[in-house]
């Protein structure tokens, strides 16, 4: 993210070969920005923003320190482990964050020598190694679900197996069909029992519906947000986005988010600024210090407004009836449809927002993502919104598109009438 | 016609329907912007087919993998057939099974629809018998030991229902049996390939080969849900799936049945279903990156070659034949140097010499040869054996036999170390770690992929940019103050980063430091990859320049054994192979 981390980041690379002292150094540093971000945030900057940028270092330094913690992706169904009491930690955030220092080529060597492909998507890629690395402990499970993305199943199975840790895929079949809800039900049920087993509790139901309570107003606070969006924003910086989505996703029935989500209503009735172009992000953008983060941030004159998957998993779900309606959250997520689904989802959400144009950006190894690029540029090209399709990769800073970035995303401003 | 991709379509009710039907075989596509240039090119040629196909069609869509849904995605709009599609489970348990069961009756409905009766029971379990048959056949095809390409032919028939009547031609014996798995792979050069390097195929476990042909159905009161249990739980699974190691699975039992000697195992780029699939440990195995249509033949026969080499235990032993001849021949071939070296019965190096390859490697061979041949004042007869090895060693005609320059490393480095361990080769346009056992043979070893990071080429391209030779580059380093990192591998973007790094007025100190750190961590991840270990030997004329010798050492935490000319190792164990093949 930023300057900071990559600074941190050479000196903790000293240690590389010492994954316990290791461990140490980097719990004490997130130890310590957890406890800024928490009690010393900048005050200029709006509420909700500076409490998802918490919660994203609290969710990794929580895992960091081990003790009822379960590894998921975006879309696990994170409801059910928040009210057993477990931390949640997206594999994702975990190689962001090593990202963010500049220390993810040290997992992803690892991951290499160890034979995993170099195709695979480097998130992916970045948390097996680090799993491999044992910088962070072991999880007491892991769980994903077969969406956003099918390297999901083998990768988690491979954090898994590395650690010894009990695994839980969830899959979701693809097509949003109502018929698919019983056998989603039917899995999470089984996951239930996991837990249960893990735990020696029974599970919680009544926890859980708290946390379905708290959800279900989330939600509603983040359509109500998104009505506001249409003429103000607030100014983030590109990773913020990131933190913003991620905390989203994993965080989702927690009271934390539901805070953030009515000080995101707050901050946006109290803009007072606007940029002079709003663009709308599609799939994620990359989360080490780059470029992009220069063109798009609080003080510049183009503000990335939303991403795309601020908006995938909103369900209004029921506390009376949890486990069914966790599985149409999942059966029904938009991006478990056809691309021309998310085609529609998304011109919607850029007329409906009054965006300029959208960026996609094609992160490598996610092939749900980059084999719909080519559709979405046509279909926003017919609904004349400038579209601009970047590949690179939002991990890997040594990748060899990185420096590429910046010309092909100052073209496209330019062509909306930005001027340096 | 009905059209499908995908092994787990139920060949069983497409037979029962005895409606046409057809796997897509095309290999062929042009680059289309709805397709991304990462997905692999199995998707972009189903692509490619379906975009041909005309209303009559119907396509079969099983979504496989994320690729696979957005093309079947993309098909809806950009194909003129119908499409039905097939949710694939990404679990083998019983409500998987149900599920898939339900995906088949969908199936059933549609079929029965397209041919305008319904389909019965009857002729289900009619379909399931000849399935079964089919099935059979392929193995007992297997079990004759018929020729592979012979064998393909007949399972290409099998993908469209028919049976192929083979021309008897078997598989030689005493060759090494090779069987692949992993990524899809169908071409008929692969086949040819592996017969050039002296092996035999035995097996194409793969979905374009026999692995769509595996578990059994029975017959039973409701086939679908049989139909569905086989390819759920009985065949042999596809990569995707992330709980088939097992030692009961079907893959571990037809290995074993077929008695490989070896096995390839194949990932296709751009889809990591596979890194790793499971082979019984007591085979040997060899992963391979592949493209799909299969390009660059040279560098997959190289590997497979040293594969089959190993697997040999190397050449020494098999003594071939006697002469009269004083003197024995290596050449490399390489692709940037060709290196020719004779030597004595004693081993000695008598004469070495180092040519650029230029455009003719033929004719610089033969140069060199005459060259020697004046020098040293012999003729042909007085050769007593001369091997060939490097990129080029098929071209080299007057050598009696070939040897990849993964064995001849090893051979000539072994030697040169007897304790040696470990070789790590850069050469023009290749670099390779290569890791021995205690009696020197071949253990394990990786090659870089079909590009120029991490090889001498790279330091070429950087050298000229910075405008100054290699030796002046490694002392350019030495004085680096500021640890630059060039964050490109590839050579033609870490040109444009050496580049914009002078606009920018960083020293060429500071670059050149940064170069070699850039290089060597590309062999870092190769030296892991096959767990090398100290003692080890570098070769190649890159192990001339001390920057990278330098830069290397310190990530690697390891002195290096460096020959006094490193670059004709491989000639040398060519030389060596070729004396360990003659009795006086």
């Amino acid at each position: 993210m930023s300057k900071k981390s990559v600074v941190f980041g050479s000196i903790l690379r000293k240690f590389k070969d010492d994954p316990a002292r290791f461990r140490r150094i980097l719990k004490a540093g997130m130890g310590l920005e957890t406890l800024r971000r928490k009690k010393f945030s900048d005050k200029n900057r709006p509420a909700f923003i500076n409490t998802i940028n918490h919660l994203a270092v609290l969710e990794v330094f929580k895992a960091l320190k081990g003790n009822n913690v379960a590894w998921v992706n975006l879309l696990a169904p994170s409801e059910l482990l928040l009210a057993t009491g477990m931390s949640p930690v997206s594999a994702e955030g975990i190689s962001g964050t090593m990202s963010s220092m500049h220390l993810e080529d040290l997992p992803l060597s690892l991951a290499s020598s160890n034979g995993i492909s170099s195709s695979l998507c480097t998130f992916h890629r970045t948390s097996i190694g680090t799993a491999f690395w044992k910088v962070f402990p072991k999880p007491d499970i892991v769980v994903t679900t077969t969406i956003l993305c099918d390297g999901n199943a083998g990768s988690f199975y491979k954090i898994a197996k590395s650690y010894g840790a009990p695994f839980f895929l969830i899959d979701v079949p693809r097509g949003r069909k109502p018929e698919y809800v019983p056998y989603v039900e039917r899995q999470l049920y089984q996951l239930i029992e996991l837990i249960e087993e893990i735990t020696a509790r029974k599970f919680p139901f009544d926890k859980l519906a708290q946390h379905l309570e708290w959800e279900k107003q989330t939600v509603e606070n983040l359509y109500r947000a998104r009505k506001l969006l249409i003429s103000k924003s607030i100014p983030m910086h590109l990773y913020e986005q990131m933190n913003a989505l991620y905390v989203m996703h994993t965080l989702a029935g927690t009271k934390e988010l539901l805070t953030a989500s009515q000080e995101l209503i707050r901050d946006l009735e109290a803009s007072q600024t606007s940029p002079d172009i709003r663009l709308l992000w599609l799939h994620i953008p990359p989360y080490y210090d780059n470029a992009l983060f220069e063109t798009f941030s609080p003080t510049g004159k183009t503000w990335v407004v939303t991403d795309e998957l601020w908006w995938d998993w909103l369900y209004p779900v029921r506390p009376e009836d949890p486990i069914k309606s966790l599985a149409e959250k999942l059966v029904f997520n938009i991006e478990a449809g056809s691309v021309q689904e998310r085609g529609e989802f998304l011109i919607n959400l850029a007329r409906e927002l009054n965006v300029s144009g959208a960026i996609h950006f094609s992160h490598w190894g996610c092939r749900q993502s980059s084999g719909g690029a080519g559709y979405l540029k046509s279909v926003f090209s017919q609904e004349k919104i400038p579209f601009l399709e970047l590949t690179g990769d939002c991990v890997d800073h040594n990748s060899e598109s990185a420096g590429q970035l910046k010309t092909r995303v100052s073209a496209f401003l330019e062509i909306l009438g930005v001027k340096e | 016609m009905i059209y499908y991709a995908c092994s787990y379509v139920p060949l069983e009710i497409l037979l029962a329907s005895k409606l046409p039907f057809a796997k897509i075989d095309s290999v062929d596509y042009t680059e289309d912007p709805l397709v991304h240039r990462n997905l692999c090119g199995y998707c972009k040629t189903t692509f490619e087919s379906l975009k041909a196909m005309n209303d009559k069609d119907l396509f079969i869509a099983v979504d496989s993998c994320d690729a696979m849904r957005r093309i079947n995605d993309l098909a809806r709009d950009f194909s003129k057939a119908r499409i039905i599609q097939l949710r694939l489970p990404w679990k083998r348990d019983d409500e998987s099974k149900n599920f898939y069961r339900d995906q088949l009756a969908n199936l059933l409905e549609v079929l029965s629809l397209v041919r305008g009766s319904s389909i019965t029971l009857e002729e289900l379990k009619e379909g399931i018998k000849r399935f079964n048959d089919l099935k059979d056949y392929l193995w007992q095809l297997h079990r004759e030991n018929l020729k592979y390409n012979e064998i393909q032919k007949a399972i290409d028939f099998a993908n469209s229902g028919k049976r192929y009547q083979p021309s008897l031609k078997y598989i030689r014996k005493g060759v090494p049996r090779l069987a692949v798995v992993g990524g899809i792979i169908k071409d008929r050069e692969f086949l040819k390939m592996i017969e050039d390097i002296g092996a035999e195929l035995v097996l194409n476990e793969t979905c374009g080969g026999m692995r769509g042909f595996t578990g059994e159905t029975f017959s039973a009161s409701d086939p679908l849900y049989e139909i569905a249990t086989r390819l759920i739980q009985r065949r042999v699974p596809c990569g995707r799936f992330v709980d088939i190691e097992s030692d009961t699975s079907p893959l571990q039992k037809i290995l074993l049945s077929q008695k490989p000697e070896g096995v390839i195992k194949l990932n296709q780029k751009f889809c990591d279903f596979f890194d790793d699939y499971p082979v019984p440990k007591e085979i040997p195995s060899i992963s391979l990156e592949i493209d799909f249509p299969l390009s660059s033949l040279g560098q997959l026969s190289t590997r497979i070659g040293a594969f089959v080499e190993k697997l040999r235990k190397g050449i020494a032993g098999a003594i071939s034949r006697k002469s009269k001849g004083k003197y024995f021949l290596g050449v490399d071939s390489g692709s940037t140097t060709t290196n020719l070296v004779v030597i004595n019965d004693s081993e000695e190096i008598l004469l070495w010499k180092i040519a650029p390859t230029g455009i003719n490697g033929s004719v610089t061979a033969h140069k060199l040869l005459k060259e020697a041949q004046e020098e040293m004042n012999f003729t042909a007869d007085d050769i007593a054996y001369c091997v060939a090895t490097g990129y080029g060693r098929d071209i080299v005609d007057f050598a009696n036999e070939t040897v990849t320059e993964i064995t001849c490393h090893a051979k000539g480095a072994r030697t040169l170390f007897p304790h040696a361990q470990c070789i790590i080769d850069i050469g023009g346009q290749d670099s390779k770690v290569i890791r021995l056992d205690e009696k020197g043979s071949v253990v394990d070893f990786s090659m870089n992929d079909k590009c120029a990071a991490g090889t001498g080429r790279f330091l070429e391209v950087m050298s000229r940019v910075l405008e100054k030779d290699l030796d002046a580059m490694a002392a350019a380093a030495e004085r680096a103050r500021k640890k630059l990192s060039i964050s490109s591998m590839c050579t033609v973007f870490a040109e444009s980063e050496v580049v914009s790094l002078i606009g920018k007025g960083e020293s060429i100190n500071d670059i050149s430091a940064g170069l070699f750190r850039s290089i060597s961590k590309r062999i870092v991840a190769m030296y892991k990859r096959v767990k090398g270990q100290p003692p080890v030997v570098f070769t190649g004329g890159v192990a001339r320049n001390s920057g990278i010798v330098k830069t290397l050492q310190e990530e690697l935490g390891v002195k290096f054994l460096i020959p006094k000319i490193p670059d004709i190792v491989g000639a040398y164990g060519a030389a060596i192979i070729g004396k360990e093949k003659v009795v006086k």
